[in-house]
This record gives structure tokens, sequence and C-alpha cells, in this order.
């Protein structure tokens, strides 16, 4: 969550910072050009090349006029916004004005004492994004003639070729229609992802996995072979009976434990299971563990790991094909995906999952003890709900406690002791030849985070 | 012919320097219009596919004809406000103002006719 507000703010503040000094400059500008066109001497303007008949010339010059505008970034932003959905560019058409008034002002100028600018030409060109190059060119005719009245000093009126749209409205219907055409894409693809990834079996997936390069999978694996904790863990998986891994049985786990104080773990495609330091250091007993690695198993027989990685590249794709070109932009868009996937793993995916675990700790141990002991402390460590769980992308653990205990008495599944984790390590090692026998009667300590290779 | 004009009537507008048949008066000097138009993204993503087997690209054909007749009724409304009759010697120019969304403005001589 905080990777996403706080540089959320960060843009927010700079974008409104943006606005007010783009409505600062608007003004300046506005009223300057007003200034000068107003001491500008009369002269005949004519984008045609009529050269009058009935006047004495004296001289002739080319003339050009020049000015490039850069816009504010809330309006590069609306522009985005309103180039997506379609429509007309209001934002722009205020400087886009000012930027030909401008150029025509020094146009005139430069002409100065000319009484005719005949052959007026504009062009435009884009220098660089977000600025406006405006160039207008003409030929300077100066003769004994004084013009007077009858033609504008300055371009007349600009009024109509701006829409006077309050941009602040036109910001919240432009970003209004932004967000649900976004949405209506999410959940489109959301749907076909969910189908995909339902379509795709085991073996394929393991199959198109082990096509990609081996550091793309390993490359959350920061040494070249497992620790032996990272082995402890592939074997406590490997323990469980077959008949109660489901179709999950069909991969050949791995399990990486990534240096993390959150306690979390992830399943991700190709059965290489996640898990962080944080949640092993909150573990007391092999059933703790196995509940968590079961249900991180129950989201491969669920296939929502793929569903998750399906929309995250959904995200990532989008949010790429919009803002490709702004970088402070797909930078914090680029973070969402991910949210929304941690947000996305529905109610019923996450209790689908639990009932795997329940079903891989009664067929390891023949009880269910100890299921929901780690969601206990997590809870504990949390305190009470607040709002911020309406927004976390988890459920409060005491939900997730309760609701085990409540699928476990359903079931009326036993409740039995735990194995302590510690001494199942130490079992492992030895049973491994990794420690002589002689090591655990010295009272030695293995724990799985400090244990290294 | 008379200064009074019909004003349903639609005020010309012209590439060259007169209407054809009519004098100038009066030069009343420079009137614009412009228009900033986009298509959405799906016009977009088409247009995208397009490029990939040539042909025309309709949408965006469709764009600038809005835009250009957008850009020259505003164009005809400036010369309204000074009272001219006729606007000639009219260009058209294009800009990008930004990536995907074009610019099309019309400009030309406003004159009042004899």
């Amino acid at each position: 969550m905080e990777e996403i507000i706080l540089p959320g703010i960060l843009l927010t503040i700079l974008i409104g910072i943006a606005y007010l000094t783009g409505r600062v400059a608007d003004g300046v500008h506005d009223r300057a050009l007003k200034r000068d066109e107003s001491l500008l001497p009369r002269q005949v303007l004519d984008s045609g090349s009529n050269i009058p008949g009935d006047i004495k010339l004296h001289d002739t010059a080319m003339v050009t006029g020049k000015v490039v505008i850069a816009e504010d970034r809330f309006r590069n932003l609306l522009a985005r916004l309103r180039i997506f959905v379609g429509g007309r560019l209001s934002a722009h058409e205020a400087s886009i004005t000012r930027a030909k008034r401008e150029a025509m002002l020094r146009l005139r100028t430069n002409a100065k004492g000319a009484s005719h600018i005949i052959g007026i030409r504009f062009d435009s060109a884009q220098l660089s994004r977000g600025m406006i190059e405006m160039i207008v060119s003409g030929t300077a005719l100066y003769t004994d003639h004084r013009p007077k009245g009858g033609f504008p000093s300055a371009l007349p009126d600009d009024g109509v070729n701006i829409s006077h749209r309050n941009l602040l409205v036109e910001f919240l219907s432009a970003s209004t229609a932004f967000l649900l055409i976004c949405w209506g894409i999410y959940a489109a693809s959301g749907l076909l992802v969910e189908w995909a990834s339902h379509e795709i079996s085991v073996e394929d997936e393991v199959a198109i996995w082990s096509q990609l390069e081996p550091e793309l999978i390993n490359h959350h694996r920061t040494s070249d072979d497992r620790s032996l904790a990272e082995n402890y863990l592939v074997d406590l998986i490997n323990s469980i009976p077959k008949t109660a891994l489901g179709p999950a049985a069909a991969y050949d786990f791995d399990v990486v434990i990534v240096p993390d104080p959150t306690p979390n773990a992830a399943a991700l495609p190709g059965g290489l299971i996640l898990v962080h330091t944080g949640m092993i250091d909150l573990v007391e007993s092999e059933n703790e563990l196995l509940s968590i690695l079961g249900h991180e198993i129950g989201h491969y027989n669920g296939r929502d790991h793929l569903e998750g990685l399906g929309r995250e590249v959904v995200g990532v794709a989008l949010s790429a094909m919009m803002f490709q070109t702004d970088a402070v932009l797909t930078t914090w868009i680029a973070g969402w995906p991910k949210m929304l996937t941690d947000l996305d793993y529905s109610r019923s995916q996450e209790l689908d999952a639990d009932n795997w675990s329940l079903k891989i700790l009664m067929a390891k141990y023949g009880h269910v003890g100890e299921v929901a002991r780690t969601f206990e402390k997590l809870g504990q460590m949390q305190g009470g709900h607040s709002v911020m769980d309406y927004l976390a992308t988890h459920p409060h653990p005491q939900d997730r406690v309760d609701r085990l205990y409540k699928m476990a008495r359903d079931q009326n599944l036993p409740m039995g002791e735990p194995v302590d984790l510690e001494e199942a390590f130490e079992d492992f090692l030895v049973r491994t030849g990794e420690i002589p026998e002689s090591a655990r009667e010295e009272g030695r300590k293995f724990s799985l985070t400090t244990t290294k290779d | 012919m008379s200064t009074t004009k019909n004003s349903t009537a639609p005020m010309p507008a012209v590439t060259v320097s007169y209407i054809p048949g009519r004098e100038a008066s009066e030069n009343l000097g420079i009137v614009f219009g412009s228009s900033v138009r986009s298509r959405n993204f799906l016009f977009d993503i088409f247009a995208a596919f397009k490029n990939l087997f040539g042909g025309e690209v309709r949408s965006y054909t469709r764009l600038l004809d809005d835009a250009q007749s957008e850009a020259t009724s505003r164009m005809l409304e400036q010369a309204k406000k000074l009272d001219a009759d006729a606007v000639v010697d009219v260009h058209f120019a294009t800009s990008q103002v930004a990536y995907k969304a074009a610019e099309i403005f019309a400009y030309g001589t406003a004159v009042r006719l004899k």
C-alpha cells in the first residue's frame, strides 16, 4: 500500500503545483499580450499576396515571428487522459491560441514601420513533448500609406477558439471516463485470464516455465544452491502423501527463502514457493509451517497463481500502453498491478486454499493442530481491527483464524499436539547426514533462518 | 452590393485572393480558427493495426475532417464578429500538439465586399 499512496500523494502535490503555476503563467501572458497588442500601430494584414497598386512602395522585407510555449504538467496529464478517451483537447486550446497571438505580435513588432504585411503564413512544429512552437512569416511593405481605422490592431477576439471550459471540470470528466474504461478493460481481461489460467494444465505450465531462462526462474534465489533450510522445506512438502496434494502433485516443488521481515508467502508459476524470513521467524512448529505451505499449494490447485500473474501482465501492458512516455507516471502506475493482484485473491480462492491446507495437515499428521497459530500471532501483533483493514491486501489475521477454526469444526477435524520446528529441522539434518547424531546431544541449536550451508 | 448581410447564408471562404465576380472594398485583417482533437484509444489501436497492412485509416481521416470543419467555422465566426462579408486567401496548417492528437488551423484575410 505505502509504495502506492506515498508517490501518489507526491504526484498529486506536484500536479497541483503545476496547475497553480500554469494558471498564473496563463494570466500573466494573457495580460502582456493584451497590453502589447494595444500598443502596436495599425497595419494592413493579408494572408494573400496583394500588393496594393495605389501606394508608393519604399522597401520590402521578409519578417518572421516565433514563439515556443511550454504546457504545464497538469495540462499535459489532462491532454493525455483526453487523448485516451477521445474528443476535444480543450486544455490545449488556450495556449495554442496565445501562441498564435504571440507569434503574430512578434511578426508585427519585427515589421515596425511597415504599413502592410502580406503573404502571412503560419507554421508549427513540435519541438518537444508538451511544448507548442509557432512560427509566422510574411512580407513587410514599407510605404507612404498610413493605414487608419477599419482593421484591428490585434488578432480579433480569440474567444471563439477556446472552449472556456473549467480545467478542473474537464479534468474530472476526463479522468472519470478514463477510470471507467480502465476498470472495464481490467474486468474483461480478468475474465479472460481466469478462463486461460484454468485451461493451462499443470504439465503445460511446468513445461512452459522450464523453457524460460533459469535466471528468470531463480532470480529470487541469492545463492546457486538451495540452503539447508530450503532443502528442509522441500523435503517437508515431498513428505506429504501425494493423494492429499490434488492436481498440484504434478509439480516438482521448489522453495526459496526470501530475506524479508514481512511475514508473507507466495506461490509462483512452475511450483516455486517463496517464503519470507519474517514468516519463518514467526513459526514455532512444523504444523504451522505446513499449514502455510499447504495454503500456497491450495493456490496452485485453484490456479490462482496464474491468474495473479496474468492480471499483473495485463496491468503492466495496459499502463505501458497508455503512459509509455511519462516516466514518473509509469513508475507510479507500475506499482498498481502488483497491489491489484494481491487484492484480487478473492474470498472464495482463499477459502479453497485454506481447505487444501487443512486436508494436507490431516494427511501428514492425522490432525489439524496449530493450523491457525501463525495467524493468531499475527493478529496479536497487529492489534484490533482498523480502518486500514478495508484497504489492506489481506484480510485481518483474526478473521482467518476464526475462519480456519470454523472450517475445522464443520468438518469435525481433530486437533493434536504440534511437532516442534527446531526438533523437526534437526531430525532432518541428522537424517540427511548434515550433522552427526552426537551434535544434538551436545545441545547445539539449529534454526531455519540462521543456519548457513 | 450592400453591406447588409443575410445572417443565415454561409459566409464565403476561398483559397484565392478574391471572391469570383465580386470586388473587395476593405481589408479587415487576419482571422483564424483552430481545433485540437483526438480519437479514443480504440481507434488508436485500430490505426496501429492498419499501419501494419497499409491502406486508408478512416477513423483518422474523420478526425481530420471534424477538426477541419470546426477550425473553419471558428474562423468564420471571428470574421462575423468583424462584420466581414467573406474570408479570402484561406490556408490550412496542422500541428501535432501531443502524440495522437491533431490540431488543424485555418486562417485567412477577412474582407468587406463592395
